[in-house]
């Protein structure tokens, strides 16, 4: 075998379509929701435990590094529900032509933008 | 469970959840939750009934989702087996860890 020969597995080399990159960040945002599940059972187990325990897990939550993680979880959630929605419509038939699901792909991005920033408004500034 | 019902399961399961999630994100800004609203909430049946199947949902998509990435980038045989197998472990002690504190 040519040990010279290219071997194409990086991912800044290999050029994605739009629609492709929407494909792939609703895996790797699926990925990252399996991941936060164990702690939101924590949370909810903590929230739910006694009064103090509620207000234990509301510290928690307000804590600036977790309100960071927050932010990453919320969009990734956001991402995913509206990419989601994105291939359910496109499951039954609608917008799957070229300049339809690339108009989507964007307003499955646009959506994720404007929610985060709103998260990011709504829990900083209050 | 593949093929067919892999894909219905996903998408029936992936409808519930996008109902709920805007429906509690939008409670939960509805509401000045205190301790008292947030536990008293949970000992409703209707309400665990609810959040029971919005987590047996979430297990089984993230299930279906997983394996779906799994044997897609997982080739080797064994390595695949064993990832598959330590997602199904890890879900299904999340499963029942999510049923003792609902009904804990």
């Amino acid at each position: 075998m040519n040990k010279q020969a290219p071997v194409y597995l990086n991912l800044f080399k290999i050029k994605l379509p739009l629609t492709g990159i929407v494909s792939l960040l609703h895996r790797v945002t699926g990925v990252l929701l399996f991941l936060a599940i164990p702690f939101s059972i924590y949370l909810l187990q903590m929230s739910l435990k006694s009064k103090q325990g509620f207000l234990e897990a509301l510290d928690l939550v307000n804590s600036p590094l977790l309100i960071f993680i927050e932010l990453i979880i919320f969009s990734a959630l956001i991402y995913h529900l509206f990419a989601g929605i994105r291939f359910l419509i496109m499951d039954s038939d609608i917008g799957v032509d070229l300049k339809t699901a690339m108009t989507s792909s964007w307003v499955v991005i646009i959506a994720t933008v404007f929610f985060s920033a709103l998260f990011l408004a709504m829990r900083v500034l209050s | 469970m593949s093929g067919f019902s892999a894909w219905l399961i996903q998408r029936l399961s992936a409808v519930y959840m996008a109902i709920f999630i805007p429906i509690a994100i939008a409670w939960t800004m509805m509401t000045d939750i205190t301790p008292v609203i947030w536990q008293q909430g949970f000992t409703s049946t209707w309400v665990k009934l609810g959040v029971l199947l919005f987590g047996f949902s979430l297990l089984v998509h993230a299930w279906v989702g997983l394996r779906d990435v799994v044997i897609d980038y997982i080739h080797p045989l064994g390595l695949r087996l064993l990832v598959l197998s330590m997602v199904a472990l890890f879900l299904i002690a999340n499963g029942f860890w999510f049923l003792s504190v609902l009904w804990g």
